[in-house]
């Protein structure tokens, strides 16, 4: 069965109509329809300010597009007068250790701040990746401050050059290769248009240490919107409970909205949080904390033998209430050769016209969702030693549902498929600890900074929906795209 | 005299005659019966032991003894044709082809003759990359084959017609001395990729028959057919009636070997990859003043797309020097931009010699993706479909799976009618209505898959297959036909 998104077949009057050739086309509006129907991941980016003079806030990337040229950025800040923001632009063709170019500078960032960036004049080539650092500045052991980077897209893909205007859809009174190829080509339409929206690996903790001793830890912070009929938020997450009693907290603007029940030293869980979020106003950001409390501490918490609750995250996204994705019924499909009247060929063939249509109007009417481009984010860490330090905790992840994975960077792998871990996972020390996947495939090797698209087909055990990880010290960039 | 009627054809006493021709380069001249001491040949649609297998070509052959030398001077793919009829009538052609071997002693000449695969077998053509073409496109009168035509879009089997000299026989009227006509379905399924690559026209075109179904042949009037799997079952008016009146000996054969519960076939997706370089060669080539040097460009992947203006390189895709070391800027054109073949011209319009030490083309090439296999049906007995590389999809696959499996799953016997007495009405590829009691064939429908001629055309052996169930073109919908909302059809593979 295919499941991803094929390119759509040809029609020529006077020649065999195939059933293959719309059972195609069926597929495909399936598949356009539930990728249309998805909801927005969230926007991960928190910002501890510590004083120091020149301390990198966020590190992200973009792919660019020409013609889409405004580039976003929403922070809240609380700092004092003494400290800027300023976000630089680095090129592809960049010198490795350089910050690129300034492009933005908030003197006095206090507040909500939105940084819109015209990048309409700065020469970069279409589909070219590049690096956003976002620094935060002030004279030595003289500034203060606190910042959350609250969202980050490029806009309007409306503006794409690259995408020739909607053909629009015939109703099928008859079955001609005009109508056909309209509807066909109607598809490829909007998966090119959908394929404009980088599906991006998140990047989420993996095997992440908390706390062994009685304190509140952030797991994770960032913003979530309600969009596109999805109104709950998902976080799925597994972990390792060492602490006689703790509890997960989900906090919404401040709010303690989710308390789980106390765990107790030894449960591991594979759990999915849902929050239900329809009272807030679609299509706002919201900022979301989610915390670990811990009452009772660990039982060895001296010396070696402490040991901290571990946990991973592997989705922060909205999803419908129930995951009941209002997805469209389809027609039946064809069987080879099937027999059927021509009233039933048409009717089958105008359902798929119909979904068509729907995605369409789907996907042009929400531009909070559909209109931009949202951004990759880097892994966190000021310097090397601090990014080599999280190459094995923070990492990009990414769940199936296109046919291309653009990644640039250095000696890089895709790994996916159950795990290994090793040795005992109750061992304290990060360094110590290893784990791996069964299956583990190189992308870009370790001799340059490279940029690569690789066609997911090719990994046979990565069925469309499976989840899997972007393992490597120098990732730019991860995103997946439907075609 | 006219063209023999059936009751000429069926009379008690009919004497049949035949003619055998030389083309001298602009007529047709005989050789005298009397010279002509024996006459056998054959046409066939296949050569596989299944009469409805897809793609296993095989050429008409002939071979006739002649105590006349006539084409003895220069008889070396001389073109031949043989005819046979009634003193009644007309005699209608019956083979057409080239002289391919000539055997002689002191008492006559035998020439070995094949069909027009002799030609298309010696051409290499090369192409562009074609997106969703499909491999054969229907011939009419106003079909645009010549790839220099406005509006050209015919499939890679019609271009290999054409430049191998064929032209469509719908379009005789237009080319009445070409080389050898052809005439096609459009074939069902296309590719997502095609293209030449200087191949063995008949060997290519095979592999591309094979990968989207239907029989290439040249049937017994000379001119070659392509047929989609659709028409080998389609018949229009009352098919010819065969009963033992017909022949002297009939044979039926079955190979339950040949039988297959599920059908499978490998398939390798293509994809373009992003804009790389698709040829760099250091080669270094010293070049004369005022020399043009041709240079001919082999891409290991085609190449969908050159990075070129309007067909021509830029100057920058060859570096070159002079002697001492300044920097050299030759002209550059090129031929047509095929996909893994250009040829590149490099002329040094300066007084000085140049070496050119690297020539680095950029392009979008077309490389393999996902590789994966496919099947149709279910059980143990199993027919692998070979790979191509114009299998590229799991859906072209799969409707490969499902054509092959309708000719495979149910016994299609085999059925050869021996010395029967020649009619020249029958042809490789028709449908005929056969009634044989012993065997339960009541006006059974059959494809005649082969017919020769012996005796100097006196007699003949045919053989047909039972077409069974097999459908046809009639009973699927046709993409922009008007149907009423009842009527009933399939959807097709």
């Amino acid at each position: 069965m295919i499941k991803i998104y094929q390119d759509s077949p040809y029609f020529v009057d006077g020649i065999e109509l195939s059933g293959s050739d719309l059972n195609l086309m069926r597929q495909n509006a399936i598949v356009l329809d539930a990728v249309s129907l998805l909801g927005p991941k969230a926007t991960s980016g928190v910002v501890v300010w510590n004083g120091s003079p020149a301390f990198i806030a966020w590190k992200g990337s973009f792919e660019y597009l020409t013609g889409v040229d405004t580039a976003t950025f929403g922070f809240y800040a609380n700092a004092n007068d003494k400290t800027a923001l300023k976000i630089y632009f680095k090129k592809e063709s960049d010198a490795e250790d350089s910050l690129g170019t300034l492009v933005f500078t908030d003197a006095t960032p206090v507040g909500t701040i939105t940084a819109s960036i015209d990048m309409s004049g700065f020469g970069y080539t279409n589909k070219e990746i590049i690096q956003v650092t976002v620094v935060v500045e002030g004279p030595d052991n003289d500034c203060d401050g606190l910042f959350y980077l609250t969202d980050a897209y490029l806009s309007p893909i409306s503006s794409y050059t690259g995408l020739a205007a909607w053909g629009g859809l015939d109703t099928f009174g008859d079955t001609d290769a005009t109508s056909l190829n309209k509807l066909a080509n109607a598809q490829d339409w909007l998966a090119n248009r959908l394929a404009l929206i980088p599906e991006i690996c998140q990047m989420y903790p993996r095997y992440a240490y908390s706390t062994y001793k009685p304190e509140t830890k952030e797991l994770w912070t960032g913003y979530i919107m309600r969009s596109n009929g999805c109104n709950v938020l998902q976080i799925d997450f597994n972990y390792y409970c060492s602490n006689i009693s703790e509890r997960f907290h989900l906090y919404v603007n401040g709010t303690d909205v989710v308390d789980s029940a106390v765990l107790t030293n030894g449960p591991t869980g594979n759990t999915r949080l849902y929050w239900d979020a329809s009272g807030l106003t679609e299509n706002v950001n919201y900022f979301v904390q989610f915390k670990l409390i811990v009452t009772t501490g660990c039982q060895l918490s001296n010396g070696e033998n402490r040991i901290h609750t571990r946990y991973s995250i592997n989705y922060v996204r909205m999803v419908p209430g129930g995951f009941a994705y209002s997805y469209a019924t389809p027609a039946l499909d064809f069987d080879i050769m099937e027999s059927m009247n021509y009233t039933t060929l048409k009717s089958r063939v105008d359902t798929i016209r119909s979904m068509t249509q729907t995605v369409y109007t789907r996907i042009t009417t929400n531009t909070a969702l559909f209109n931009r481009i949202p951004m990759f984010r880097q892994r966190w860490g000021d310097d090397d030693h601090e990014v080599t330090k999280w190459t094995k905790i923070a990492v990009p992840v990414g769940r199936r549902r296109g046919k291309y994975l653009k990644v640039r960077g250095r000696d890089i792998k895709i790994q996916y498929g159950a795990v290994e871990l090793k040795p005992d996972f109750k061992t304290s020390g990060m360094e110590s600890d290893f784990y791996s996947h069964i299956k583990e495939e190189t992308l870009i090797e370790n001799d340059k900074i490279q940029t690569k698209v690789i066609n997911l087909d090719q990994y046979k055990e990565l069925y469309n929906g499976r989840v899997y990880y972007i393992a490597g010290k120098d990732i730019i960039y991860a995103a997946e795209y439907l075609r | 005299m006219a063209a023999p009627t059936r009751v000429q054809i069926e009379a008690d006493v009919a004497l049949p005659t035949y003619l055998v021709e030389f083309y001298s380069g602009s007529t047709w001249t005989s050789i005298a019966n009397a010279n002509v001491v024996s006459l056998t040949g054959s046409v066939e649609t296949g050569s596989s032991d299944n009469g409805l297998a897809f793609g296993i070509l095989i050429t008409p052959r002939c071979t006739f003894e002649s105590t006349d030398d006539t084409v003895s001077l220069d008889w070396e793919l001389l073109k031949i044709r043989v005819s046979f009829g009634f003193d009644t009538s007309d005699k209608v052609k019956r083979f057409e082809g080239v002289i391919i071997g000539r055997t002689r002693n002191q008492r006559k000449v035998t020439y070995e003759c094949s069909g027009f695969s002799t030609y298309i077998e010696r051409t290499k053509i090369y192409t562009p990359v074609f997106y969703y073409r499909p491999v054969a496109t229907k011939t009419s009168v106003s079909s645009v084959e010549d790839p220099d035509g406005v509006g050209y879009r015919a499939g890679l089997l019609n271009r290999i017609m054409w430049e191998s000299g064929g032209r469509p026989y719908e379009q005789v009227a237009t080319y009445p001395a070409a080389r050898f006509y052809y005439s096609f379905d459009e074939s069902i399924i296309r590719p997502k990729w095609s293209w030449l690559n200087g191949e063995n026209g008949w060997a290519e075109a095979e592999r591309l028959v094979r990968a989207v179904g239907g029989q290439l042949f040249q049937a017994s009037d000379g001119v070659i057919y392509y047929k989609q799997p659709l028409t080998f079952g389609q018949y229009s008016g009352t098919p010819f009636t065969i009963d033992s009146s017909y022949f002297s000996t009939i044979t039926e054969n079955n190979v339950v070997l040949d039988l297959a519960t599920k059908v499978s076939c490998p398939f390798a997706e293509r994809d373009v990859k992003a804009l790389q370089d698709v040829y760099d060669n250091t080669t270094s080539y010293l070049i004369e003043p005022s020399e043009v040097r041709t240079i001919i460009i082999e891409t290991d992947l085609p190449t969908k797309e050159y990075i070129n203006t309007s067909g021509t390189f830029p100057a920058s895709i060859v570096k070159a020097t002079y002697f001492d070391g300044r920097v050299a800027a030759p002209t550059i054109t090129n031929g047509d931009l095929n996909a893994q073949h250009v040829e590149l011209y490099i002329n040094n319009t300066s007084a000085e010699p140049i070496c050119v030490d690297r020539i680095t083309i950029q392009g979008y090439p077309i490389a393999v993706g996902y590789e994966g296999s496919t099947s149709f049906g279910a059980g143990d007995v199993e027919l692998q479909i070979e790979n191509s590389v114009y299998i590229q999809t799991e859906v072209q696959a799969y409707r490969l799976c499902a054509m092959v499996y309708d000719s495979y799953n149910v016994s299609h016997s085999i059925i050869t009618l021996e010395n029967c007495g020649f009619d020249p009405d029958r042809y490789v590829g028709e449908v005929v209505s056969v009634t044989y009691a012993p065997y339960s064939l009541s006006s059974t429908l059959c494809r005649i898959t082969g017919i020769s001629f012996k005796n100097t055309g006196a007699l003949m052996d045919m053989d047909v297959v039972i077409l069974g169930d097999l459908p046809t073109r009639d009973d699927v919908f046709i993409t922009g036909t008007l149907y009423e909302n009842s009527d009933v059809r399939m959807v097709a593979y």
